[in-house]
């Protein structure tokens, strides 16, 4: 299986999918309508079901061998994250964690892989906190004296670049019809008028931020923890 | 409403109308419709509509058939009433949207202010709040629209004038347009009508 590698500058298509798929589960430009709206209530059935143990054994086959592969992969831990609330197939390899002195460094590799679309994502993050102040105050405050990139393909090096092939390739083996793209695609392009499913809407609207499709139909939680990272290709 | 306003509108990313292929159709349906090469069949009901209009007890009937949006429009014009100061005068309004496939009718009052012709205000209402006459003439335009286009549901305009979406660039405007007048769009404007021109001391109340 051949991955589809897309570009920024190739992919009008793919926007247009995605965008599909926005307007398909979110009641974008109508956000008051969120509760009763009926993609809505398909995008918590599908939580339902994971957390019930109730999605076709075919992919909950295809996940688990996914999971022994990428543990053969060189890594220091791995992370299921599909248990988090969210419909999607997420984990996370941490690959080197190294503290000097005060100065605590990680880089990860994350994987997501939508069920709300046909694609998946997979991307590096690396980040560098002090310690002593992270242990002072709240992770938040410490990521502003620290830093977190989050990259792909074009900015890792030769190592990293093979890394995340074979673990792409394990995806579209185990997962046939579905297509990687580029996660800078989806993190850096943002709908305007919709609420994430986990927002109130007093909030939603106090705030009339806009999302990215990683947010939307990917995962919910990285980019929210980590408001001031920076994306790179 | 909401599935259609998808279908022709990137709702979310108004930057990309352009691009999306809904608002591309939309786009050649107005050019169809301009360059007379839109489905004959419909533009003959239209204009035997027309017709039947005219043949009511009425003063006059606008055929706004040529708006460059994706809809067939037409004012009926009923009465002006003179005052002092004013005249009023209502209409009865049938607007088609080819998007959906559903029409709305609904009534407009114009106060314009005499002897120059500005208009004070413009006030919109439906069958619930006209008067024996008028429902009386709205149920026999709707019988009419019926007869000729049976394949078009009638929807409230109520309805449509006050459920709104954001995020959404209505069509015919420049994105710059859009930015600088970022404001939510009624189904009417999105699907019937285009964004309702803001006239000078023009004050809309819907009803």
């Amino acid at each position: 299986m051949q991955i589809i590698t897309v570009y920024s500058n190739d992919h009008d298509s793919i926007i247009e999918d995605l965008l599909k798929k926005v307007h398909e589960y979110y009641p974008v430009g109508m956000p008051d309508l969120s509760n009763s709206y009926s993609g809505r209530l398909a995008f918590n059935e599908i939580i339902r079901q994971q957390y019930d143990g109730q999605r076709p054994k075919e992919e909950t086959e295809s996940w688990s061998k996914t999971l022994d592969e990428l543990k053969k992969l060189p890594q220091d831990r791995l992370y299921d994250l599909s248990m988090y609330q969210f419909p999607n197939y997420a984990v996370k390899l941490t690959l080197e964690k190294s503290k000097d002195q005060e100065v605590y460094t990680e880089r990860t590799l994350h994987l997501a892989i939508s069920l709300l679309t046909h694609h998946f994502t997979t991307f590096y993050s690396y980040s560098i906190e002090i310690e002593s102040l992270r242990r002072k105050f709240s992770r938040k405050d410490s990521l502003q004296l620290g830093h977190i990139v989050f990259y792909g393909k074009e900015t890792a090096n030769s190592e990293q670049k093979d890394l995340l092939t074979k673990a792409n390739n394990i995806v579209t083996t185990n997962f046939p019809d579905h297509y990687f793209v580029a996660h800078d695609l989806l993190m850096k392009r943002e709908i305007e008028g919709v609420m994430p499913y986990d927002e109130e809407l007093e909030y939603y609207q106090l705030r009339m931020k806009a999302h990215s499709f990683y947010e939307l139909l990917f995962d919910n939680g990285i980019l929210r923890k980590n408001p001031d990272a920076k994306i790179e290709s | 409403m909401l599935q259609y306003v998808y279908t022709y509108y990137p709702v979310g990313a108004p930057n990309h109308n352009e691009s999306y292929p809904g608002y591309v159709s939309m786009q050649k349906m107005v050019a169809d419709k301009v360059n007379g090469t839109l489905d004959s069949s419909l533009t003959e009901s239209w204009r035997s509509l027309i017709k039947v209009f005219k043949e009511l007890d009425i003063e006059d009937v606008h055929n706004f058939y040529g708006r460059p949006f994706p809809s067939t429009l037409a004012s009926i014009n009923l009465k002006t009433v003179g005052y002092k100061q004013f005249d009023i005068q209502t209409s009865i309004n049938v607007v088609l949207s080819l998007l959906t496939n559903y029409y709305t009718i609904f009534f407009e009052l114009h106060m314009t202010k005499k002897p120059n012709s500005y208009v004070g205000t413009l006030t919109i209402y439906g069958n619930e709040n006209s008067n024996a006459e008028e429902t009386q003439l709205f149920d026999r335009v709707q019988q009419i629209v019926e007869k000729y286009f049976p394949t078009f549901s009638f929807l409230n305009h109520h309805f449509l004038m006050t459920n709104k979406v954001e995020s959404v660039r209505p069509y015919g405007l420049t994105y710059e347009e859009y930015l600088s007048d970022k404001k939510p769009c009624s189904f009417y404007e999105l699907l019937f009508d285009g964004r309702f021109p803001d006239m000078k001391h023009t004050e809309r109340i819907l009803l």
